[in-house]
C-alpha cells in the first residue's frame, strides 16, 4: 500500500498538507529559523525515503542529524553541565546520609547528569508536548506553544500503529536516534525540530490509511 | 523442574514479594511521611469522635458524608478506621494504619486476578508480585491516611471476584458487587467509576454471563441487584450541595466556557495521564503528593510500558485484555475530568491497569531476551536500582525536603503548650490547622462538639462557607490581628512569616520556645506578649 501511494502522487498533494498544517513549521518560519525549517522538511521527505530500501539515504540522514546537532551542541548548555546552584543542592543532599561514603553513592554528579538527560528524554517523548502546548503542565519561563493540532493525533495513532503492524521500524529508529542524541543537549526545545520528520511521517501515513478506505476521497 | 518442586519454588518467590510489599509499606509509618497532613489528621479524629460519641467532630450522628473542612470526606475510611484507633490510639500510626494495610493486603488480589486473566504466562503473576511490591505509587499512597488506597484495594477485590465467579464459584459475583459498591463510598472518584467498572465487566464477560445464566439465575440476578441496591443511595447525595462540592470545587466545565474547550482541556489531561513524562519521570505536582526524584513509577519502567501497551494493541480481542484498556479510559475518565495537572492521588485506581500493562511488556521482554543469565542479571540489577531508588527518594530525601508540605510542627507545638492555662493564640492563615491540634492533644470530642453544634449541625448538608477561626479551650486558632493581639496577654505560635524576629522584637514578644525542622530551619515561634511594656507600663513578672 506503501508503495503504490508513491507512486500514485498521493504523496505529491498530501505531504505539503501535512506540512502547512502544522503549527510547528509556522512558528520557525514566524520565528525567523529557516535553517531549522527546512532541515525538517527535507528531513521528512528523506524519512520517507528511507522507508524503502534505500540505506544510503538512511545513512545520510543519520550522519546529518548527529553533524547537525553537534555543530549547535554547546557543553556549557548541555546535560552535562551544572550550575552552581546544583553543586550547593548536591552537597546538601549528601549531608542527608549517615555517612560519606554513602551519601557521595547515593548523590553524585553523574546521577544528576542522569537526571537531567531524563528530564530532557521524557519531554521529548511527552504527547502533551507537542499535541496541548505542554498543558497542563506548562514550564515556567518557556512560551509553550501546540507544535501539531490535536486532530492529528488519531491521525498520527493510526500512522504509529500501523508501521508497528507493518514491521516498519525505521521511523522509530530515526527517532529514537534523534531522542537519544538531542536530550544530551540543553532544553529539548532547541532541538526538537528534528523529531519533526517522525510525526510528519507517521500523520502523513495516518492520513494515507483513512484516504484508502474512502476511494472517493482521492 | 518437578511440579511440587515448582510450586515451592512459585510460592516462595510469593512469599518473598509479599513480605517485601509489607516492610515497605510499614516500616517507619509513624514518621515518614514526617507530619500530619490536614486531611489525615481529620480522619483520625473523625474516627476518635466516632468511637467514642458516636458523632462527628460538630456532633452529627453517624454522618453519610464528613463535612469535615467542607469537603464532605466519604465515610467508609472514617469508619473503618474507628477499629484501630480504639486499638493502637489516636496517633498517627493508627491512622495510617488501614491505608497501609489495604495497600499490602491488595498484593493478593492483584496477583490472583493477574493468575486469572493470564492463565497460560506462568511467570508473570510474579514478575507482577515484585512489581506491585515496589511500586512507588502504590508505596506512596499506600503510606498516608489516603482514603484512595482503600478504594483501590476493595476496587481490585471486586475485579478479582469478578472473574472467580465467572468460573466454578458463582456466588463470588455477590462478593463482587459488595466491593465495589462499598468502594463507591470510599473515595469520590470510585461513585463514578464502580457503577462504569461493573457494567463495563458485565458487557466484556457477556457470554459467560448467559452461561451462568442458565445455571444459576438467581444468584446473578442477586449480585446485579445487590450492587444497584447499594450503589444508588449514594446518588441521592451526589446531587445534593454536600455531594457535588468536591467536584464543584474541581471540574473543568465551571472554569472553561465552550464545548470546544472543555473537549481540549479533557483531552490534554487525559493525555497527561497517560504521557511517560507524568508516569516514569516527573510525577504530581502536588508536593503533598509526590517524592523528590522519583515519579509514580520508576524510570526504567518505560520500556516495558510502550512494550505493553503493543501487547495490548496485538491482542484486542482478549477479553482480559478488553477489561484492562477500557479500565484505562474508565479510571483516568473522573480525574480527567478536574483541572489538577496530573494528580496522582484521584488517579490512582489508574495504577491498575497502567501496572498491568507494565508487567506485560516487562513479561514479553522476558521472551524477547532468550539469554537466561542476561534476564536474571539484568532482573536483578533493575530490582536493586529501583530499591534504592526507592529508599533514596521515599526513605531520605522525602522526609527532609518535603515536611512543610506534610505540616511538620503541630505535634511539637501541642506539646509545648498541653501544660499551658493562659490564652493560646496559634496563628493560621492558610492550613486548617484546628483539626491538627485537636488531634494531637486528642481534645475531648464532646467538648469541641458543644462549641460548633448549634452552628454547623442546622446546616450540615449545605456546603456553606467554611469558617476559619477556632477555639480549643483556651486556643484559639486564627489568623493575626495586630491592632489587637499584640495588647493581650497571651502566647502566640506562628511561623517566621507571620512574625519576623523585628516585628517581635518592636512588639516586645518573649520567645518562649522554637521548633525546628530536621534539617534546622524555624518553622513556628512561641511568644509570649507583653502588652504593659508594650503600653509603656513597666512589666510585671509573668514566667510561663
Amino acid at each position: 500500500m506503501l508503495e503504490k501511494a508513491k507512486t500514485d502522487g498521493f504523496v505529491l498533494l498530501c505531504f505539503p498538507f501535512v506540512l502547512f498544517a502544522s503549527s510547528w513549521m509556522w512558528q520557525l518560519y514566524l520565528s525567523g529559523q529557516y535553517f531549522e525549517l527546512i532541515v525538517s522538511v527535507a528531513f521528512s521527505i528523506f524519512l520517507y525515503f528511507a522507508l524503502g530500501k534505500t540505506k544510503a539515504i538512511a545513512i545520510f540522514l543519520y550522519i546529518s542529524t548527529f553533524i547537525i546537532f553537534f555543530s549547535n551542541f554547546q557543553i556549557s548548555k548541555s546535560v552535562f553541565y551544572l550550575e552552581e546552584l546544583d553543586i550547593y543542592n548536591l552537597n546538601i543532599r549528601r549531608s542527608y546520609y549517615s555517612g560519606d561514603l554513602v551519601g557521595r553513592f547515593a548523590e553524585n554528579k553523574p546521577l544528576k547528569f542522569l537526571t537531567n538527560y531524563k528530564q530532557n528524554f521524557f519531554q521529548g517523548i511527552d504527547p502533551n508536548f507537542y499535541f496541548f502546548a505542554n498543558h497542563p503542565r506548562e514550564r515556567g519561563g518557556i512560551s509553550e506553544f501546540e507544535k501539531l493540532s490535536p486532530i492529528f493525533i488519531p491521525l498520527f495513532l493510526i500512522g504509529v500503529i500501523d508501521y508497528l503492524r507493518r514491521r516498519i521500524y525505521q521511523p522509530f529508529y530515526y527517532s529514537l536516534f534523534t531522542l537519544s542524541l538531542i536530550s544530551t543537549g540543553g532544553m529539548i526545545d532547541n532541538f526538537s525540530y528534528l523529531l519533526f520528520p517522525f510525526f510528519a511521517l507517521s500523520i502523513y501515513h495516518g492520513i494515507y490509511l483513512l484516504c484508502m478506505k474512502f476511494p472517493g476521497i482521492r | 523442574m518437578n511440579m511440587r518442586r515448582r510450586k515451592i519454588f512459585l510460592f516462595f518467590f510469593f512469599f518473598i514479594a509479599f513480605i517485601l510489599a509489607l516492610v515497605l509499606r510499614f516500616y517507619k509509618l509513624e514518621s515518614i511521611p514526617l507530619g500530619l497532613d490536614v486531611d489525615e489528621a481529620a480522619i483520625g479524629y473523625n474516627a476518635y469522635s466516632i468511637l467514642l460519641t458516636g458523632k462527628d467532630e460538630y456532633g452529627q450522628d453517624y454522618p453519610l458524608l464528613f463535612r469535615s473542612f467542607g469537603d464532605y470526606k466519604m465515610p467508609v475510611y472514617i469508619y473503618f478506621s474507628s477499629p484501630f484507633v480504639a486499638f493502637f490510639g489516636l496517633n498517627i500510626f493508627s491512622v495510617r494504619f488501614l491505608s497501609a494495610f489495604a495497600g499490602t493486603a491488595m498484593f493478593i488480589p492483584f496477583v490472583l486476578f493477574l493468575r486469572e486473566l493470564f492463565k497460560e504466562r506462568k511467570w508473570l503473576p510474579i514478575i507482577g508480585a515484585f512489581l506491585y511490591a515496589i511500586s512507588p505509587w502504590s508505596v506512596f499512597f499506600s503510606r498516608g491516611a489516603f482514603e484512595s488506597s482503600l478504594a483501590i484495594f476493595l476496587l481490585m477485590l471486586g475485579m478479582y471476584f469478578f472473574l472467580l465467579g465467572l468460573g466454578k464459584n458463582t456466588s463470588a459475583l455477590i462478593l463482587s458487587s459488595s466491593a465495589l459498591a462499598i468502594s463507591s463510598y470510599t473515595y469520590h472518584p470510585q461513585r463514578i467509576i464502580a457503577p462504569m467498572l461493573f457494567t463495563m465487566m458485565i458487557l466484556v464477560y457477556r457470554d459467560q454471563l448467559k452461561s451462568k445464566w442458565r445455571d444459576s439465575q438467581k444468584l446473578v440476578i442477586f449480585s446485579f441487584l445487590l450492587f444497584f441496591i447499594l450503589w444508588v443511595p449514594q446518588l441521592f447525595f451526589s446531587f445534593s450541595d454536600a455531594g457535588s462540592t468536591r467536584f464543584q470545587q474541581l471540574n473543568i466545565f465551571s472554569r472553561i466556557g465552550s464545548p470546544g474547550k472543555i473537549f481540549y482541556e479533557f483531552l490534554a489531561q487525559l493525555s497527561a495521564y497517560l504521557s511517560p513524562r507524568n508516569l516514569f519521570f516527573e510525577g504530581d505536582p502536588e508536593p503533598q503528593n509526590s517524592v523528590p526524584e522519583l515519579s509514580v513509577f520508576f524510570s526504567w519502567m518505560v520500556v516495558p510500558y510502550f512494550l505493553g501497551l503493543w501487547v495490548l494493541l496485538k491482542n484486542l480481542k482478549n477479553k482480559g485484555i478488553k477489561v484492562i484498556a477500557f479500565s484505562i479510559l474508565i479510571f483516568s475518565f473522573p480525574a480527567s475530568l478536574t483541572s489538577d495537572p496530573f494528580s496522582s492521588l484521584r488517579a490512582q485506581s489508574l495504577s491498575i491497569p497502567l501496572l498491568i500493562i507494565i508487567v506485560l511488556g516487562a513479561d514479553q521482554l522476558c521472551l524477547m531476551i532468550r539469554e537466561k543469565r542476561v534476564l536474571i542479571l539484568g532482573a536483578i540489577f533493575l530490582f536493586l536500582s529501583s530499591l534504592f531508588s526507592l529508599y533514596r527518594s521515599y526513605f531520605v530525601l522525602f522526609p527532609r525536603e518535603r515536611y512543610e508540605a506534610w505540616s511538620y510542627g503541630y505535634q511539637k507545638i501541642t506539646e509545648n503548650i498541653r501544660e499551658y492555662r493562659g490564652k493560646v493564640l496559634v496563628s493560621s492563615v492558610v492550613q486548617p490547622s484546628y483539626i491538627q491540634l485537636l488531634f494531637f492533644l486528642k481534645y475531648d470530642p464532646i467538648q469541641f462538639q458543644k462549641t460548633y453544634s448549634g452552628e454547623v449541625l442546622p446546616n450540615y448538608y449545605d456546603a456553606d462557607r467554611w469558617r476559619e477561626d477556632f477555639s480549643i479551650g483556651n486556643i484559639g486558632i486564627r489568623a493575626l490581628n495586630w491592632e489587637e493581639d499584640i495588647y493581650r496577654e497571651q502566647l502566640i505560635i506562628a511561623n517566621s512569616i507571620a512574625i519576623s524576629d523585628g516585628q517581635a522584637k518592636e512588639h516586645r514578644f518573649e520567645k518562649v520556645f522554637t521548633i525546628y525542622s530536621p534539617e534546622g530551619k524555624v518553622l513556628f515561634n512561641g511568644f509570649k506578649t507583653n502588652p504593659d511594656q508594650k503600653r509603656g507600663v513597666p512589666s510585671r513578672a509573668g514566667e510561663l
